[in-house]
């Protein structure tokens, strides 16, 4: 388990950009009428990488960071996103790496995942009015699919940040 | 050894789990207010928010530009630095002027609203996550915007104030899945409740009687139940008039009349006039 400062910082900053890019520059991108999740796929690729208590680590911090920008109910996207990265992590040495297939099957998987799980924890509190089919149809299953296909970029940025491509040696933490 | 490691995991996901449900249920104590941290992040944030948008529009400008100048051939290069410049002085004077314009438009304000304080705001951003549909102005509790204060432009109702820090307020957009609206034809007087949350950022008039008279083309405004709206708003057009399920009454579609997509500035009714 590494939280080196200057990695801490870097995701840290990297999650606040994106979350302040989505929000101004890029407002209007919406491929299939949804923003992709960028901070699902960070947590999602730190998890897959690094283990479960970064996945549940980095998915309470993306998560709060996301309810506080975006004024969700302070909590919410934390639990479902930690709960996600966590579960992702227990995936961690099982996903051979250097396929990328498997992290994008993964975090497609992660991103329906955590729709439902926001979905749920939502609807409980009154934040919700959507019923589950309408939710799933008009956000989860087209954020998944845009989350996936900008997953390789996010991944291959996290590969870059733990650990420098080396020949002829296996990378990871266990 | 192995089973202890295990029941660890367990445990450290248990524990963030009931410490973020401890702070949700806080945060639902609270109700809309904002919790400080909150408050604080969007504050500092804001600034950075509001130059980002601004360089976005800057960003646009330039590509557009850019854009024009391919098909001009090289020959004309000093030409179009000149242009260049040229096109810079005009563009700000002509952003200048089309700011005029809109605030000009935003001042034609229907009877409705003219008997109310009127405090203009920017937008300074927009909800990232795909749930919600939210912005950020950049007006807040210093200059009397707190939560449930209308917000509008002069063609109709952009949704109302959620939650308000000092400096900023995030606005519930009448488009959101949690707008609820009670709202009226304007011909055919039939009261209904305008719901957010359809396909294509368009709303639901939900709650009509299988006898309505509300037809396509028809202009929707607020009926003014339920106090949080003044009577008189105009809020869409009507797309088309559909049964609901089971054949128990009717819903209109409605395609609100202010382009959410594209605000800029808006006004954000602070109280009634002296």
């Amino acid at each position: 388990m590494d939280f080196s400062g200057r990695r801490f910082l870097l995701i840290l900053g990297i999650m606040i950009g994106i979350l302040l890019v989505q929000s101004t520059l890029l407002y209007k991108f919406r491929p299939l009428g949804v923003r992709p999740d960028l901070i699902l796929a960070l947590v999602g690729s730190t998890a897959l990488l690094n283990g479960w208590p970064q996945g549940l680590f980095w998915g309470a911090i993306g998560g709060l960071l996301e309810d506080l920008i975006t004024g969700s109910l302070p909590g919410s996207h934390a639990l479902a996103k930690s709960t996600t990265g966590f579960v992702l992590g227990l995936l961690e040495g099982k996903v051979f790496k250097e396929n990328m297939f498997l992290p994008v099957g993964a975090l497609f998987m992660a991103c329906l995942a955590e729709g439902v799980i926001f979905f749920l924890i939502s609807g409980l509190v009154g934040e919700l009015r959507w019923g589950f089919v309408t939710a799933v149809r008009m956000v989860t299953f087209p954020a998944a699919v845009v989350t996936a296909f900008f997953a390789p970029a996010v991944y291959r940025l996290c590969e870059h940040i733990y650990e420098p491509p080396r020949f002829g040696q296996r990378g990871g933490s266990v | 050894m192995p089973s202890q490691t295990r029941n660890y995991k367990y445990v450290v996901l248990a524990v963030v789990t009931v410490l973020l449900t401890c702070l949700m249920s806080i945060a639902v104590k609270q109700g809309g207010k904002l919790d400080p941290a909150e408050g604080i992040l969007r504050d500092l944030l804001a600034p950075l928010q509001k130059a980002a948008l601004s360089l976005t529009h800057k960003i646009n400008s330039s590509w557009q530009y850019w854009a024009q100048i391919r098909h001009f051939g090289e020959e004309n290069a000093r030409l179009k630095i000149e242009i260049a410049r040229l096109k810079a002085r005009e563009n700000a004077a002509q952003e200048a002027w089309q700011e005029n314009i809109r605030l000009r438009k935003l001042l034609n304000l229907p009877p409705a609203v003219q008997e109310f304080e009127l405090l203009t705001a920017r937008v300074v951003a927009r909800d990232p996550s795909n749930w919600y549909n939210t912005l950020i102005i950049d007006r807040g509790l210093n200059a009397n915007v707190e939560a449930g204060s209308v917000v509008l432009t002069n063609d109709g109702v952009v949704g109302r104030v959620k939650k308000a820090s000092s400096r900023t307020a995030e606005v519930l957009l009448i488009s959101d899945q949690r707008s609820a609206i009670g709202a009226m034809g304007q011909l055919s007087r039939d009261v209904g409740v305008l719901r957010g949350g359809d396909e294509g950022g368009n709303c639901r008039f939900v709650y009509l009687p299988r006898t309505t008279k509300v037809r396509p083309g028809e202009i929707l405004i607020t009926s003014g139940l339920g106090g949080n709206f003044p009577k008189g708003l105009v809020l869409g057009q009507v797309l088309e008039v559909c049964a609901e399920d089971y054949g128990l009454g009717k819903f209109a579609r409605m395609e609100p009349a202010v382009d959410l997509d594209h605000l800029e500035e808006v006004f954000v009714i602070i109280g009634p006039r002296d």
